[in-house]
């Protein structure tokens, strides 16, 4: 029996997001789905085929998951356990970890069980592992090479003509930046300043190579030099460890760590919820307190809370764009900005993935998450046990911490440039745009390589890295307003 | 007069006339040091030959305490502090220094001459080491041997890392030379033929036809065909396709663009657009990129390019159609949709679909995939299958595709949810889902909707039970079939995607 099959006229009922409605196709034989058997023959599909009902499953399974009806999310999770692998295709790959995040999301929400899970499992997360990964990922990628380059250069610019140079790096754990000022330094024509350099990490290891490399590049090049380590974590950081003098020329480099502000901020403002309640006529308070009673799962007023949060600490400054309350982020902002740097630079991730509803992050962070995955798919082999353990230690974590959790758990807010510009805006940095040598040198540095596929964009005045066309991190330097 | 040490001249050899005028000159400004161009030494400096034996020695400057070595004196100061010995730092000499430049001591070495003279005494002492030194450092991959450290060090880190591999077996390290023999590798071109079963008989039918119809060309394609021809080493594949094939010589035609792009390289470096296709060939492997860039003669030669590539491509209804762009380079006629061939290339369709130079890229490293448009396929690149999942909920056309699978997803009441969810995200979904596909996403679309035409007609001989297989298999033998027909309904139509592989197999199975 043959038959021929042309081109089907249905239209799908809901004309709105593509995805989300690709989601919801098909769903008309809930019977296929009690028998397990599909599942051989779902190992015959070709590829692409698999990636898209992979696609497919995830969404159902968090929309389920959503929604609070666990058993169809179980259904949907022990499809995708089937088909999913941190071996396999990329779409494979990142489903893999997807889906651990949506199961550990289910099962938090029985905290006690997840507990108890959690305790005998040893996490052996030893500093050298971590310390591997992180390189691997600097190696892999080229995004930390050109965040460090425009960091250089742009600290570089700032200091020209400076004597004495104090550089504070608030996440110190890959030498290679500052190996790359030193001898950028050196090589300036007025000759090196007097430079000192403060590092801060939560892991003495890691503060202690990086003190052992640096100075040693130093002392090579004979260059005045000092290092400060600052053992402790961001959040807990006292600006007064930090010894900034008076009348220093400043600089400060934050990589990767400004959004882990913003989840302190999440809890301070369910907390505060009802005090601010009295405080703010906007009257958006409703659904904040909506969303206290139904403590962490992700329902749809939450998806209005987003839009109502224009409601700012710092005053009446109007935002153009709603931001997350962000009493945390916005104290050590100020506090950067009490210590007047010649210039800070920020590299943040662009990507929006700190929505308050399940599926705006799922959605955002599976297009994120697919552009990493592909860049790694084209330039490592899938055998390669470095790419997994990348992809599983960090993009892995990365994808359940914000998946699965919430609140204060939740440290990998990411947002887009244009918040973090508001922000560091409203704090009272002025935006010093990137110069344009700057930017020729990390395009050349794109260029070669081996890293195409990669783009630098410049969006009023900072670089936002891209692959292809999807926006990735971005770097934006920012000076003192006083 | 010229001051003239003992055992030093100046470079210009002659002693009095030519430095007399430049004693006068107003020394060199301490702040920039002002380099000379290489190959052109200062005429006033003044030339040392050290020895062999100084030239060879790594750490001049020892510690008495504890013998380590340094190799400026500035290092072994600081180092004294340690032992808390008295330690003088040398300040830069206040009169002006004269600029020295180091002659190799090796009579008959270019460098023994003084006009030939290196002006840095680490690049002398590294010289020395290269050319009359021993080489004691050895690759551990490789057998290559080096007599300086550093040499060895840069050497050892890109030993193996890039290797391209041609399928004659030669290995190659540099890109550009491994291009260039592709374009000339016979083996090659016998592979690309041979891998186009279909076309096959075809293929050789064009590669005889081609010969003796080299007019047929379009003015636009200047610089290829011409200068290809008489030299080229692939006779068969060169030269423009007449513009009668028919259409299972589509793929051909494509390999012969690729090819001619490569080709193009060697043979006409004055023309630009060939060489920049080269390099985008080179570099994104998108040989449909490379043709539709010979045909629409786009300035964007970057990688900025690629959109604008598949935009201007989405003139013609599918990409395949204008990559082998072929047709409306070489002739006027415009390849319809249909004109499409088999199953095979379904793929590469779906493929080339998602400008992905991603996708493109590992075929750089593996050269059958580069040229032979037919798989084994690398599977689609996530972001791609992100956007064709958005684009088939987009147009509606994939959920047949679904149901074919046998897709069973959600319950009545959590599809009000989910669509309840949908409306309330659209306005950010729909604003993130586009701009995430960014420039190329327009043309990506339409080339999607125009491939979803191609798509159908196509599966004439798809077979519905090999659908069913998906479906059925699992304990509904019957049932699924009837639910799968009775959820098709009265349309009677199915979309379904990707390649024929369903047809015929499972006729047998379930009948």
């Amino acid at each position: 029996m043959v038959a021929m099959l042309q081109e089907d006229n249905v239209t799908s009922s809901v004309a709105s997001s593509p995805l989300q409605v690709f989601s919801t196709m098909s769903l008309n034989r809930p019977t296929l789905l009690a028998s397990s058997s599909p599942f051989h023959c779902l190992k015959d599909l070709k590829p692409e085929e698999r990636g898209l009902y992979l696609i497919h499953l995830l969404l159902t399974c968090a929309n389920h998951v959503a929604s609070g009806s666990l058993q169809n999310a179980n259904a949907a999770l022990e499809q995708l356990s089937h088909l999913a692998s941190p071996d396999g295709d990329t779409m494979q790959r990142i489903a893999a970890y997807f889906t651990e995040a949506l199961a550990n999301r289910i099962l938090k929400s029985w905290p006690g069980l997840y507990k108890a899970l959690q305790a005998t499992q040893t996490r052996t997360n030893n500093v050298s592992e971590e310390i591997h990964v992180r390189r691997l990922f600097f190696d892999m990628f080229p995004i930390l090479k050109v965040s460090y380059l425009l960091t250089n250069r742009a600290i570089l610019e700032a200091m020209e003509g400076e004597k004495m140079v104090h550089v504070i790096d608030l996440d110190a754990s890959e030498p290679a930046q500052w190996l790359a000022l030193i001898q950028a330094f050196n090589s300036r024509p007025e000759g090196p300043p007097h430079l000192r350099i403060t590092g801060v990490h939560h892991q003495k290891e890691v503060l202690d190579q990086m003190a052992h490399r640096l100075i040693e590049e130093a002392e090579k090049l004979d260059i005045p030099f000092q290092f400060n380590p600052v053992v402790s974590r961001l959040d807990c950081l006292n600006v007064e460890q930090l010894r900034v003098k008076t009348g220093e020329a400043l600089a400060v480099s934050s990589v990767l760590q400004l959004h882990t502000f913003l989840a302190s901020d999440d809890d301070l403002m369910r907390k505060n919820c009802a005090v601010r309640f009295q405080n703010n006529p906007s009257g958006i308070d409703l659904q904040r307190v909506l969303m206290m009673s139904h403590g962490s799962a992700a329902e749809a007023p939450e998806n209005e809370m987003s839009n109502n949060n224009g409601y700012s600490p710092s005053g009446d400054s109007a935002s153009s764009l709603p931001l997350h309350s962000s009493g945390r982020t916005d104290s050590f902002l100020n506090a950067m900005w009490g210590l007047s740097p010649k210039v800070m630079v920020v590299t943040e991730q662009d990507s929006d993935h700190n929505g308050s509803a399940l599926m705006e992050r799922l959605l955002e962070s599976l297009y994120t998450y697919a552009a990493l995955f592909d860049c790694l798919e084209t330039k490592v082999p899938r055998t390669s046990q470095d790419r997994i353990k990348v992809e599983k230690m960090l993009f892995g974590e990365e994808i359940k911490n914000i998946i699965a959790c919430e609140g204060s758990e939740r440290r990998e807010r990411h947002e887009k440039l244009e918040k973090w510009s508001q922000r560091i805006d409203l704090a009272g940095f002025g935006n010093v745009p990137l110069s344009y040598y700057a930017m020729l040198q990390a395009r050349r540095l794109l260029q070669g390589c081996g890293f195409d596929g990669y783009r630098i964009k410049e969006e009023s005045g900072c670089a936002v890295i891209c692959w292809q066309d999807r926006p990735l991190y971005s770097v934006s330097a920012w000076r003192c307003r006083k | 007069m010229p001051v003239d040490l003992d055992n030093s001249s100046t470079v210009s050899g002659d002693a009095s006339v030519s430095s007399t005028g430049n004693q006068n000159q107003t020394p060199k400004s301490v702040g920039k040091k002002k380099r000379n161009l290489p190959g052109m030494p200062d005429p006033d400096a003044e030339v040392i030959a050290l020895s062999p034996k100084t030239l060879m020695a790594t750490n001049r400057f020892v510690c008495e305490i504890c013998n380590k070595g340094f190799q400026r004196d500035q290092n072994l100061q600081l180092h004294r502090r340690g032992h808390n010995l008295p330690w003088k730092l040398r300040q830069r000499s206040s009169k002006e220094v004269r600029k020295k430049v180091y002659v190799c001591p090796v009579a008959g070495c270019v460098h023994h001459e003084p006009s030939r003279a290196l002006g840095d005494l680490t690049g002398i002492k590294k010289h020395f080491c290269r050319k009359h030194g021993e080489k004691k450092w050895k690759c551990e991959k490789c057998s290559k041997k080096y007599a300086v450290q550093s040499d060895w060090k840069a050497h050892s880190k890109i030993c193996g890392t890039k290797e391209y591999k041609c399928d004659c077996g030669t290995l190659f390290s540099r890109r550009d030379s491994f291009i260039t023999h592709r374009a000339f590798c016979d083996a090659l071109a016998e592979e690309s033929a041979k891998n186009h079963t279909q076309s096959k008989k075809l293929y050789s039918e064009t590669v005889t036809r081609k010969n003796p119809e080299p007019d047929q060309k379009s003015p636009p394609v200047v610089e290829s065909p011409p200068s290809l021809q008489p030299s080229s080493s692939l006779p068969s594949v060169a030269v423009a396709p007449a513009p009668a094939i028919s259409v299972e010589s589509e793929p051909a035609k494509v390999i012969s663009s690729s090819v001619l792009s490569i080709q193009n390289s060697p043979e006409s470096p004055e023309n630009n657009p060939p060489e920049v296709i080269i390099e985008e060939a080179s570099r994104t492997i998108g040989f449909n990129v490379s043709s539709s860039g010979l045909s629409n003669d786009h300035s964007s030669n970057n990688n900025g390019g690629y959109a604008g590539m598949f935009v201007s491509s989405t003139a013609s209804p599918s990409l395949y159609a204008s990559s082998t762009a072929s047709p409306s380079l070489y002739a006027s006629s415009t390849a319809s949709p249909s004109l499409y061939t088999p199953s095979s290339s379904i793929e590469p369709i779906s493929l080339c679909l998602s400008t992905n130079p991603s996708l493109f890229r590992p075929t750089i490293q593996d050269p059958p995939h580069f040229l032979t448009p037919l798989p084994p396929q690398p599977a689609m690149s996530a972001t791609a299958l992100l956007q064709k999942a958005a684009q088939m909920g987009s147009t509606g056309s994939g959920g047949s595709l679904l149901r074919g699978l046998g897709i069973v997803s959600t319950t009545s009441s959590s599809m009000e949810l989910s669509n309840h969810d949908a409306l309330s995200l659209a306005p950010g979904l729909g604003l993130g889902l586009p701009c995430s596909s960014g420039g190329s996403g327009s043309g990506l679309k339409e080339l999607m909707m125009g491939n979803s035409s191609v798509f159908g007609p196509k599966q004439t001989t798809l077979d519905f039970l090999g659908l069913g297989r998906a479906v059925g298999n699992g304990g509904n033998p019957g049932g699924g079939l009837s639910a799968l027909l009775t959820s098709i309904g009265g349309s009677g139509k199915i979309d379904v995607f990707g390649s024929g592989e369903f047809s015929g197999k499972d006729i047998g199975r379930s009948s």
